[in-house]
């Protein structure tokens, strides 16, 4: 041991005999939390009287005739605790936490209603209950189901509800002015305490209905723009003001927008199967409607569809409907007849030459004209009636009557239908056009669906297309094809809807090496630029047939367009 | 403590009633952020009458090393439930929790806890119910009853139950329920609740409203 070990160690022990072991004290904080209350009315959300909730096992009978007006969907098997339940989600919009606590927190909406007083005619199917959901909550909001799914039950009994809630107190209703009688007839079926009132009748009448506290006023496009000033002159604002077929406003400029945005009101929503007919931009416009100056028309498409994901609700047929009857599309490409073909191929390049005479004052209007001059040709030859179509029209019809079956052929011109009726008399054709007058033409499709010996039903784009069920039809057949895949898939939705009695077999005939064959290529384009805007599908097509597209049917240059150097 | 059993003991599940108040708790775990919990308050009919929930807390490393093992069980008993039972306005019948380690403020409370414990619908069957699947709480099962049990403390809940109470307990397929009280009258109600609700349900309701309170607080 050094001298220096010895003097440590005796320091060591001098301190251990003389100082006190040093002691570390460590506070332990306790750990705290904060929390956040919440405090809710507990009535029910929806109105009315709770009570205890129905037995969720209960059996409903299924629906059984069907109206072939009416927009209600038949019945589902009863359902059962597997069953998918709705709830509210409160709006990306709903800005205050307690209102989005207040959604989040509640029960099942099947939980809802089966513990009140509301009765139903019919037992909803789930994805209905989950639009209901949707709608319940927003101001803004676009219900975009696939045609057939019952956009019309589920706003009629979300509007029920909020009234129930005492969320709701007045409610204007505009839709085409052929659909006034069928929201009625869904009025009094889905919600038979709210007294719906049709705004029609003399100047007079009108003006007492629009001065008038009533819940539901119904009205079409054509009647609130006309009545504009009696409109403004109430100085009434509407808690909710609903649009249907809202397609009809996708052009802001149109005065029919105009008017429709200038309604005061709470609440806007917008129904329509078809949002997106020709391009984005028809989004936009419905929603200059619902949520103003939301979308840009500049914004790309891809932000159109992300910024507008959560105020549409968007579900097709495949999607929600296990029990749909399968549809069966068929594209029928026929060869013209000789004589056609002769017609054709003479009105064709002296149409091209006649358009390229033009030169800078050819308009799109020029190229339409000669657009429907080919199409009327494809369909019919004016010289001598030949018809490739017809031929294969008469073959297949034979089979629908043979079989007792029924079919529905739709065509965009009037005269078209009046030339298929000629050739058709075993099958008692009956018309459903623009030409039959209004008050004729519920008598005509009562006379299609009970009459054992109609078996055809013409009808045009413009009449037949929207509103109306005919699910008893196993056969659809397109003679021609409109411009828009939209309208074309809401007059095929007439007979493929809930309730079908089977498959639907959907004919599409198609001239083949014919501007239909051209044509048909655009809307395959718009088809697929549809689903991207509303199913978050990536890729992204031209969706929009430009002034481009169209004179390039004929492979005309675009006036006004320096020719491209190859 | 045992009841008597009989067969006459059987009786009429009753209706539901609006005044009955059921609390449900939960507690979550975000990662980085630590643990948060909702309280969420059930009228008879399922509507809710109160919701409290919690910001996240973090212990610290002290805390860590002396909790130890019980750091867990103090966090979310003592801590985040109890101060969310705190905050409560109504008196529950029923308490439900699907948190065991909540179970920790049963000794604070004068009305009964139950445990709602969710098995793995595809592994268990209703008489083997732990087969060694483990609780969202990460609890480990009593393997008679299914019942979870954790640092020692198993809740044998069963023997307060009259026969036909038993067998509606053991009859759940996907959740189990312990209770830490004599409460004859009260899981009755529950009984007539879950005819119309899954228990289960409420507390994603709570979990989709913490996660909605997140996002408002980031």
């Amino acid at each position: 041991m050094t001298k220096l070990d010895n003097q440590l160690q005796i320091r060591s022990e001098l301190a251990l005999q003389f100082s006190h072991p040093k002691i570390l004290s460590c506070g332990i904080k306790p750990l705290r939390v904060e929390t956040k209350s919440y405090f809710f009315n507990s009535t029910s959300v929806i109105g009315g009287i709770a009570q205890p909730p129905h037995d969720s096992n209960r059996q409903v009978a299924r629906r059984e005739p069907q109206d072939p007006r009416s927009n209600d969907v038949p019945l589902q098997p009863a359902r059962s605790r597997s069953q998918k339940l709705s709830r509210f989600h409160p709006p990306s919009d709903m800005i205050r936490i307690k209102d989005r606590l207040f959604y989040l927190l509640q029960p099942s909406l099947q939980s809802l209603i089966h513990s009140s007083d509301i009765q139903f005619p019919f037992e909803p199917f789930p994805y209905q209950y989950a639009g209901i959901a949707f709608l319940f909550p927003r101001q803004a909001a676009i219900l975009a189901d696939e045609m057939g799914l019952g956009k019309t039950m589920q706003s009629v009994t979300t509007i029920r509800l909020l009234f129930r809630a005492n969320m709701i107190n007045s409610v204007l209703l505009i839709c085409p002015k052929p659909l006034v009688t069928n929201w009625q007839r869904e009025f009094k079926l889905w919600a038979p305490e709210i007294n719906a009132v049709t705004v029609e009748g003399s100047l007079a009448k009108r003006q007492a209905i629009w001065n008038a506290n009533l819940p539901v006023k119904i009205t079409n496009y054509e009647l609130v723009t006309r009545d504009k000033r009696l409109i403004d002159a109430c100085g009434h604002e509407y808690d909710l003001v609903m649009l249907d077929e809202a397609q009809r406003i996708k052009n802001p400029a149109s005065n029919t927008s105009k008017v429709v945005r200038s309604l005061p009101r709470q609440r806007s929503w917008a129904l329509t199967g078809t949002p997106v007919e020709n391009s984005p931009q028809d989004l936009v416009g419905i929603f200059e409607f619902i949520k103003q100056g939301f979308l840009k028309p500049e914004m790309p498409a891809r932000k159109i569809a992300k910024e507008s994901r959560d105020f549409i609700l968007r579900r097709t047929k495949d999607q929600v409907l296990e029990d749909m009857p399968p549809k069966l599309m068929r594209d029928a490409e026929l060869e013209l007849t000789q004589e056609q073909q002769i017609t054709y191929e003479r009105a064709e390049s002296n149409g091209v030459v006649r358009l390229n005479e033009i030169g800078d004052a050819l308009t799109v209007q020029h190229v339409f004209e000669l657009v429907l001059r080919l199409k009327q040709i494809c369909n019919f030859d004016p010289a001598t009636g030949e018809s490739c179509k017809m031929q294969r029209l008469e073959a297949d019809l034979a089979e629908v009557i043979a079989s007792g079956q029924k079919a529905i052929i739709f065509s965009q011109w009037v005269e078209t239908l009046k030339l298929i009726a000629e050739r058709l008399p075993q099958a008692n054709p009956l018309q459903y056009h623009g030409r039959i007058p209004s008050k004729q033409r519920d008598a005509i499709l009562d006379q299609f669906k009970s009459d054992p010996n109609s078996h055809v039903l013409l009808m045009s784009y413009g009449a037949g297309s929207v509103g109306l069920n005919l699910q008893f039809c196993r056969y659809v057949f397109l003679f021609d094809r409109w411009w828009n895949p939209a309208v074309e898939d809401q007059a095929i939705n007439r007979a493929h809807r809930l309730g079908s009695s089977g498959s639907v077999t959907v004919t599409r005939f198609l001239a083949s090496n014919t501007i239909e064959e051209r044509i048909n290529e655009v809307l395959e384009s718009k088809r697929e630029m549809f689903d991207m805007m509303l199913q978050g599908t990536d890729h992204v097509r031209r969706s929009k047939m430009s002034r481009d597209e169209i004179f390039g049917l004929f492979n005309l240059r675009t006036p006004g367009k320096k020719a491209m150097v190859a | 403590m045992n009841h008597p059993i009989s067969a006459n003991a059987i009786e009429q599940v009753p209706l539901l009633d609006e005044a009955w108040c059921f609390g449900f708790l939960t507690v979550i775990e975000i990662a980085g952020l630590g643990y948060c919990g909702g309280y969420l308050i059930l009228n008879g009919f399922g509507h809710p009458r109160e919701f409290h929930c919690s910001l996240p807390i973090l212990a610290t490393k002290t805390q860590q090393i002396l909790y130890g093992a019980r750091l867990r069980e103090h966090v979310i008993g003592e801590v985040i439930a109890a101060t969310l039972l705190e905050r409560s306005r109504s008196t529950p019948d029923l308490i439900l929790l699907d948190t065991f380690e909540a179970v920790s403020i049963q000794s604070a409370l004068r009305y009964p806890l139950a445990i709602i414990h969710v098995k793995d619908p595809d592994a268990v069957a209703p008489s083997n119910p732990s087969a060694g699947s483990t609780s969202p709480s990460g609890a480990e099962h009593n393997g008679d009853l299914g019942l979870p049990q954790r640092g020692g403390l198993t809740i044998s809940s069963h023997m307060y139950l009259p026969l036909h109470l038993r067998d509606w307990v053991n009859q759940q397929i996907t959740e189990h329920i312990a209770l830490t009280h004599d409460a004859n009258t009260e899981i009755r109600k529950l009984q007539a609740f879950s005819q119309h609700y899954c228990l289960k349900e409420p507390f994603q309701r709570i979990r989709d409203a913490l996660a909605e309170a997140q996002a408002a607080a980031a």
